[in-house]
């Protein structure tokens, strides 16, 4: 077990040493490309523990990460908070959102919960277009560069800054994440996923662990929001919607759900995607459609897992 | 008195929209258990394909006709393709291919109609009158299909060997598997059927929306709040559940704000499932989702 975890921890230090001499040999666009791919390791992080592991139908991922984003944008450009303190209470807010709205949601079943998370969204959606004073309107707002308290007060405009920012976060959050499997809470979240009945015979409130990975969720979604608002200067609605949604399920499953390193790698991946077929409209719904429905079809374990179980077999033929 | 009237009128034609999204909602998920994600697509498909033979000029009926037929076909064909290879998967991945169908879907309208469009009522009369309240046809035709296609589906259930054969395979898979039936087949025409369910709720409706590849997403939550309001799974439940949504959306955006009216259904489906999840009127047809 040791073992294991040293070859991870050194794992973990290799990727990000690599990671962190990126801005010196990528061109622009590229470190502008993987700061977006950091915020959204943060987003599938978070997204995964409550769909993948605590096994809970919750379609919750764009309302949650547009609310961060919301609550971080508006904070900063109203009342000119530090950034710190935005993502602070974009995290917070997410949280206690996510407390509140779970306490009632998380109490019913499968379907139901896709169904009333759904509709969470498409209410805070319905709020940002028309109260437009509060909310922001239907064109969004403007989020001016925020200043970084702990950088001296400075902003941090440079693709190059927000890089090495967004990897810090991404890092923390994947570290954090990590360590939340290993504690008994998580375990927990496993058993309920399997069979509510016998976690409830051994002991686990189901109601309570339901509700942990429900807030867990929303936490991390609201941080990555908090900080993708940054990235995208402008709080926009429309980009917090159903689409929004649809990719995020599609970085957990290509992945391979449940799994948090192929959520790590799903994002990687799609994001670059997306990016690239942005400018064909309606390709990349046929293409994301067709990966998912095929990911479904075949690899049922994701692409992540997969490859992970082959190399497995190697090491241990070769062993 | 005209205004109680029109809201009538206008509400239930709303609800009807909701009730027959929900009734194809419905036929597949009794049959399959399966929440059926793509289905806001099948709604705009029938649109789509009856607005291209329209423009195509082919007469209004008939474009209705085979936007009905061919959207049969595609639901079959969604059957065959996403769900029965799947037959033996948890839910989450059966749902998740649903997903990626109507992510599909979206997308290829996307390719070959990029603008937005309107689409034209299906009766020239501009409106009609009763008393002194002025009716929209379009919205007296919805309510009148809502009654056709629901006396339609309650005899054929109740009243046909055919329909003998669904309801037992709606019961118990196992059970009808039993007695010589092919679950494959009943399956495949579920799928079909809820597809052009689907498909003449947005006909109906395409005429008060604009023609666009993402016009299904909210008739689609509707339909589920329908579905959860009138008791999961149950098909009276479905067509009531819808109905009443839309009288309490119109007559909340009529009476008290226009606000309150467009939150009006959103607000509901949190008051249902959170107060009574079994929905309002637990019928014994209706399933635990």
């Amino acid at each position: 077990m040791r073992a294991l975890l040293t070859h991870e921890a050194a794992t973990l230090a290799a990727i990000t040493l690599v990671a962190a001499l990126g801005p010196l040999v990528l061109n622009g666009y590229y470190v502008y490309l993987l700061t977006i791919v950091f915020a959204y390791v943060i987003l599938a992080a978070g997204f995964n523990v409550v769909l993948g592991w605590s096994g809970q139908l919750a379609f919750m991922s764009a309302a949650f990460f547009g609310f961060g984003a919301w609550v971080s944008g508006r904070a900063t450009s109203l009342y000119g908070v530090p950034a710190e303190v935005a993502l602070v209470l974009g995290t917070v807010g997410a949280a206690v959102l996510g407390l509140t709205f779970g306490a009632l949601a998380v109490r019913l079943a499968r379907y139901y919960l896709a169904i009333v998370t759904l509709t969470l969204m498409y209410v805070l959606d319905y709020s940002y277009r028309n109260f437009a004073e509060l909310m922001g309107g239907v064109s969004g707002f403007r989020v001016r560069d925020p200043r970084f308290a702990l950088l001296g007060g400075a902003q941090a405009t440079s693709d190059t800054d927000r890089y090495y920012i967004g990897l810090v976060l991404a890092i923390l959050t994947y570290v954090v994440v990590r360590w939340l499997r290993t504690t008994p809470t998580a375990r927990g979240w496993r058993v309920i996923r399997r069979d509510e009945r016998v976690a409830a015979a051994l002991g686990i409130n189901v109601y309570l662990s339901r509700l942990s990975a429900f807030v867990v969720s929303s936490a991390l979604l609201g941080l990555a929001g908090a900080w993708f608002v940054f990235l995208n200067t402008r709080f926009l609605p429309e980009a917090f919607g159903m689409h929004e949604l649809l990719f995020d399920f599609l970085i957990l499953v290509v992945g391979g759900l449940g799994s948090l390193n192929g959520a790590v790698v799903g994002a990687v991946l799609l994001v670059m995607a997306r990016e690239y077929l942005r400018t064909f409209p309606g390709l990349s719904e046929i293409l994301f459609g067709g990966v998912l429905l095929a990911v479904a079809l075949f690899v049922p374990a994701g692409l992540y897992g997969t490859v992970a179980a082959r190399f497995r077999s190697l090491r241990e033929r070769v062993a | 008195m005209e205004d109680l009237l029109q809201v009538l009128v206008s509400g239930l034609s709303q609800g009807a929209v909701y009730a027959l999204m929900a009734l194809g909602l419905t036929f597949i998920y009794r049959s399959t258990t399966v929440l059926n994600f793509a289905h806001g697509e099948n709604f705009m498909l029938g649109a789509f394909v009856t607005v291209v033979l329209i423009e195509g000029g082919v007469s209004y009926l008939l474009a209705v006709a085979i936007a009905v037929v061919a959207l049969l076909a595609v639901g079959v064909l969604i059957d065959k393709i996403a769900f029965e290879p799947l037959l033996e998967r948890d839910h989450v991945t059966q749902v998740f291919a649903t997903i990626a169908v109507s992510f599909v879907i979206k997308g290829l309208v996307r390719r070959v109609a990029v603008d937005e469009r309107g689409v034209p009522p299906l009766l020239d009369v501009e409106f009609i009158r009763v008393g002194s309240a002025v009716l929209n046809p379009q919205h007296v035709l919805t309510v009148l299909a809502l009654v056709v296609v629901s006396v339609f589906f309650w005899f054929l259930f109740l009243r046909t060997g055919l329909g003998r054969i669904l309801r037992a395979s709606t019961q118990s898979l196992r059970g009808a598997t039993l007695v010589g039936i092919d679950v494959r087949t009943v399956f495949a025409a579920m799928w079909g059927v809820g597809a052009a369910v689907g498909a003449i709720a947005g006909i109906l409706a395409a005429p008060t929306l604009l023609f666009s590849p993402d016009m299904g997403a909210r008739p689609l939550l509707l339909g589920f709040a329908a579905m959860a309001l009138g008791g999961f799974g149950s098909f009276v439940g479905a067509v009531i559940g819808g109905v009443l949504l839309g009288l309490i959306q119109i007559a909340a955006g009529f009476y008290i704000s226009t606000t309150l009216g467009d939150l009006s259904g959103f607000l509901l489906i949190f008051l249902v499932l959170v107060v009574r999840p079994e929905g309002i009127f637990k019928t014994s047809e209706s399933t635990a989702a």
